[in-house]
């Protein structure tokens, strides 16, 4: 019973722990003071009338939502026939393959952002939108890759086989038996896919610019100099953002994921 | 047969393409120029230099122990809020906003939650604050620019991967073990002990290992939180590219913790197998 | 006349092991076969080659008389009841059923009569609306028949349909599968590891063992007269006679000092349990008989065996009824056989 109490002290303590920064930078965001305070003096929306008003916030995050859709969709091309092949198919060199596609996940991004940027100076590529964006789709293809491969199961090779007996020829059978089975994969992997490429400092550094630049790499440079409540305000979106997102994933597959599943 | 072939290599092609061109060439370049000179020729004057520099020594050791560090606390935090979360909370609808509080910091970008940090762990921030109202200290106590402040941060961002792995393997370890160890006459301590532990450590190790991996190749928080203080090996890539643009040291210095990192993540993966093997 | 299927040296390997040797068959139009054998014996393979899911390395396979050994699954005049039903569970049970003749051309409308027809014939008119999963497991399986049969195929694969099914539903089902059959004057290609379905329903069995086939032929014969020793043993229960040899063209048994004329290369004779019978008082002259030692009596009401030792052999005895059933073991019988009616096995 004294072990339970300790346990519960601990895990609340916890989650007031992780809980506390994004309260904070939410807070600071709404002060009418023009230094950091928390509880915010004051209540004002005029943090986030500066952002507005600043072209280049303006433009970093137009950058950073062009590059996390354009990442997600490129990913979501190349991931769902990669899935179909390493589901579908036997052949040799599997394993290699399905670790290349999944690297990127244990990678270190400092490591790909340096590479990229060697390798795009290289050829003429570096600090460039596309050189972002390849980057980008590296990283971010194995959360689709990852979420649309558990759904193809050999129950699902049934009725991919059934639709072909039934005259329906690969393509046919694709739209609509497998699409509409992998559907649900393919969104919760495509957010995954989209946050990440939207929250993500290491790997972009290396190729912005002063002119092209992504939300959280202007953040990053910002905040080396000056902390000050746009910052603040900044952030706040982002996890706003990202608490709506995950609250849609939740109510979409459910994020359930701790109950015990052997329990009677 | 050659109709599967074909198939597969229409599936394949694109996505490889993309890899070989986008992944593999770009880390093949790194490779070929840490182990080059400017002008082409073969030396491992590079991976020498890191041997040889005393500095790099110091850097590498504050770097594994900031890692190791964290992933301690990590664990120590972890693995009771899973208990918690799988074993405790019986209300379903406070697990899943409790799940949710877990994953929000996991889609927040590194930069917000270090930023957070930063403004709690300063001079006037609230931690100090706190701190001194409870008379626990008469001066505020420096955290940014110290490892204590990189520390917290770097729990704070490679919790949640503790308390998923940790509660992912809680939740499928199946109860009749632990009912049959009831009834074999052990008490919850001891069957806590020899069951329930060891059916989950393999989770709990490859989480483990993962933060460890994640810590080691940490930039943005330690690059916040140490004030220009302290140095970790990432920010040594970082300067060879950004200030220095000596490419092929920091080829060197990219592939050394490329190999660290992918070492640990081969071991966790091992112990993950082995795991899955014995469940 | 041209068969409807003709399989012509039909092969197929996977990692190291063949899968299929050389298998020949022919199956003519409204013809009902069952591929019967163990799991594993290839019968699955098999039906998966004929419907283009796996392309076998050698041999043909044509339908009336037109090559399509190599042919995608969808360029194929034939359809498949799958062992899991396979339904598509996006969609309704009508649009299911429609699907086959909206990928041959037909209009929404057109298909949509045409599944509300097959739905009709299998007895679920009423539940086109619904989702497959909202139906009991008799019902999706008579969903998935209803799929298979709406474009009219002149062959039908059913790979193990009813085995999801609980023994009560199985039998219903069998017999209503074979009015169907019957009705549409569809051929049948019906897999099962079940010998009493295979019996039940087929017009002709193939029994397949180890990736080749071991019999083929009406039911009756093959329980008479299986031609391998596996064959007797995996339809029905038989009685197996040892059979040395005494003399060209002649055998003793080990029951009884039985000496007879028996084909060349007979290493055993075969009895089926009902042909044995316990002799009370005189025995008819036809019968051979020895005395032997009740080891065993298993009752289960329709039917009672008895299992009595003969020196080595136990001969099984099978009964009518419950009749037997007071038999104790260690009680002393006699048994006869009627020698004409045994029938021999090589190898």
């Amino acid at each position: 019973m004294i072990a339970r109490l300790l346990i519960r002290i601990v895990a609340l303590a916890a989650l007031a722990y992780l809980v506390l920064p994004l309260v904070v930078i939410t807070g600071t965001s709404l002060t009418q003071t023009s230094y950091l305070a928390f509880p915010p003096d004051g209540l004002t929306l005029k943090w986030f009338g500066v952002l507005l008003d600043d072209p280049s916030y303006v433009s970093a995050f137009v950058t950073s939502t062009l590059l996390a859709l354009a990442a997600t969709a490129v990913s979501v091309v190349l991931a769902v026939p990669a899935s179909l092949a390493l589901a579908r198919y036997a052949f040799a060199g599997r394993a290699l393959v399905s670790s290349l596609f999944l690297s990127p996940l244990v990678l270190p991004y400092v490591v790909l952002g340096a590479a990229l940027l060697q390798f795009g100076s290289a050829i003429g590529m570096a600090r460039s939108f596309e050189a972002l964006l390849v980057g980008h789709v590296v990283i971010v293809m194995p959360f689709v890759l990852r979420s649309v491969l558990p759904l193809l199961t050999p129950e699902q090779r049934a009725l991919e086989e059934a639709s072909m007996d039934l005259g329906a020829n690969p393509v046919t059978t694709f739209f609509l038996v497998v699409l509409p089975q992998i559907r649900g994969g393919i969104v919760s992997g495509g957010l995954l896919a989209f946050i990440s490429s939207w929250i993500n400092v290491e790997l972009s550094i290396f190729n912005t610019t002063a002119t092209l630049n992504t939300i959280p790499v202007k953040m990053f440079n910002y905040v080396q100099y000056t902390i000050d409540p746009t910052i603040a305000a900044v952030s706040a979106i982002t996890i706003v953002a990202a608490a709506l997102v995950i609250i849609l994933l939740d109510l979409l597959m459910g994020l359930d994921m701790l109950s015990e599943r052997h329990r009677s | 047969m050659a109709a599967s072939r074909t198939a597969l290599a229409l599936l394949l092609f694109a996505p490889l393409a993309f890899f070989a061109a986008f992944f593999l060439a770009p880390m093949a370049v790194v490779a070929i120029s840490s182990v080059t000179t400017d002008g082409d020729t073969l030396t491992f004057a590079h991976y020498a230099r890191i041997l040889l520099d005393e500095y790099h020594w110091d850097v590498l050791w504050v770097t594994f122990r900031i890692a190791l560090m964290t992933t301690l606390i990590c664990m120590l935090v972890g693995f009771p809020l899973a208990w918690y979360l799988v074993r405790i909370v019986r209300w379903r609808t406070w697990r899943r906003i409790c799940v949710i509080l877990v994953i929000v910091p996991l889609f927040t970008s590194n930069i917000v939650r270090s930023f957070g940090w930063m403004v709690l762990l300063g001079r006037t921030g609230l931690v100090n604050q706190a701190l001194m109202t409870l008379g626990l200290t008469e001066r505020p106590i420096r955290f940014l620019g110290t490892e204590t402040g990189i520390l917290i941060g770097l729990v704070y961002i490679l919790v949640p991967f503790v308390v998923l792995a940790v509660g992912n393997a809680l939740a499928t370890i199946d109860n009749s073990y632990e009912e049959a160890s009831a009834d074999l006459g052990v008490g919850p301590a001891r069957t806590f002990w020899f069951v329930t532990l060891p059916l989950c450590l393999p989770g709990a190790v490859s989480g483990a290992i993962i933060v460890f991996a994640l810590a080691v190749s940490a930039y943005v928080t330690p690059a916040l939180l140490s004030g220009g203080q302290i140095t970790v090996f990432s920010m040594l890539i970082f300067q060879q590219y950004s200030s220095v643009f000596d490419f092929h040291y920091g080829a060197a210095l990219s592939i050394t913790l490329l190999v660290l990192t992918l070492v640990l993540v081969g071991i966790a993966g091992r112990i993950g197998d082995a795991g899955r093997r014995a469940a | 006349m041209q068969p409807l299927l003709s399989l012509e040296a039909v092969s197929k390997h996977f990692a190291g092991h063949q899968a299929l040797r050389d298998v020949e068959l022919g199956v003519s139009a409204g013809e009902f076969v069952a591929l019967l054998g163990p799991s594993g014996c290839g019968k699955t393979t098999l039906l998966r080659c004929i419907a283009g899911f796996l392309i076998p390395e050698s041999g043909r396979i044509r339908i009336e008389g037109e090559d399509i050994t190599a042919a995608p699954p969808y360029r194929r005049p034939l359809n498949t009841v799958f062992q899991s039903y396979a339904l598509f569970p996006h969609m309704s049970v009508a649009d299911n059923v429609a699907y086959g003749p909206r990928r041959a051309g037909a209009s929404r409308r057109e298909a949509q009569g045409r599944a509300r027809e097959a739905l009709a014939l299998v007895g679920l008119g009423e539940m086109g609306a619904r989702l497959p999963r909202a139906l009991s497991g008799g019902q999706q399986q008579r969903v998935a028949l209803a799929r298979a049969i709406v474009n009219r195929p002149k062959l039908l694969l059913l790979d193990e349909p009813l085995s999801a099914l609980d023994l009560k539903l199985r039998r219903r089902m069998q017999i209503e599968l074979k009015h169907i059959q019957e009705k549409l004057g569809i051929a049948f290609i019906f897999v099962t590891h079940d010998q009493e379905e295979a019996m039940a329903m087929a017009d002709r069995i193939v029994v397949m063992h180890a990736g080749r086939i071991e019999q083929v032929g009406a039911p009756a014969d093959i329980y008479r007269a299986p031609a391998t020793r596996f064959v007797a043993e995996f339809v029905g229960e038989p009685n197996l006679i040892p059979a040395t040899p005494a003399g060209p063209g002649r055998a003793r048994l080990a029951f009884a000092g039985l000496e007879l004329a028996v084909p060349e290369g007979t290493s055993c004779a075969m009895v089926r349990p009902e042909d044995v019978v316990l002799v009370e008082g005189a025995a008819a002259p036809d019968l051979a008989t020895a005395t032997g030692v009740v080891e065993d009596v298993v009752a289960i009401g329709s039917v009672t065996t008895v299992f009595v030792r003969c020196g080595d052999l136990v001969l099984k005895v099978a009964r009518l009824g419950m009749s037997g059933a007071d038999l104790e073991p260690g009680a002393t019988v006699a048994v006869g056989l009627r020698p004409a009616g045994l029938h021999f096995i090589a190898g």
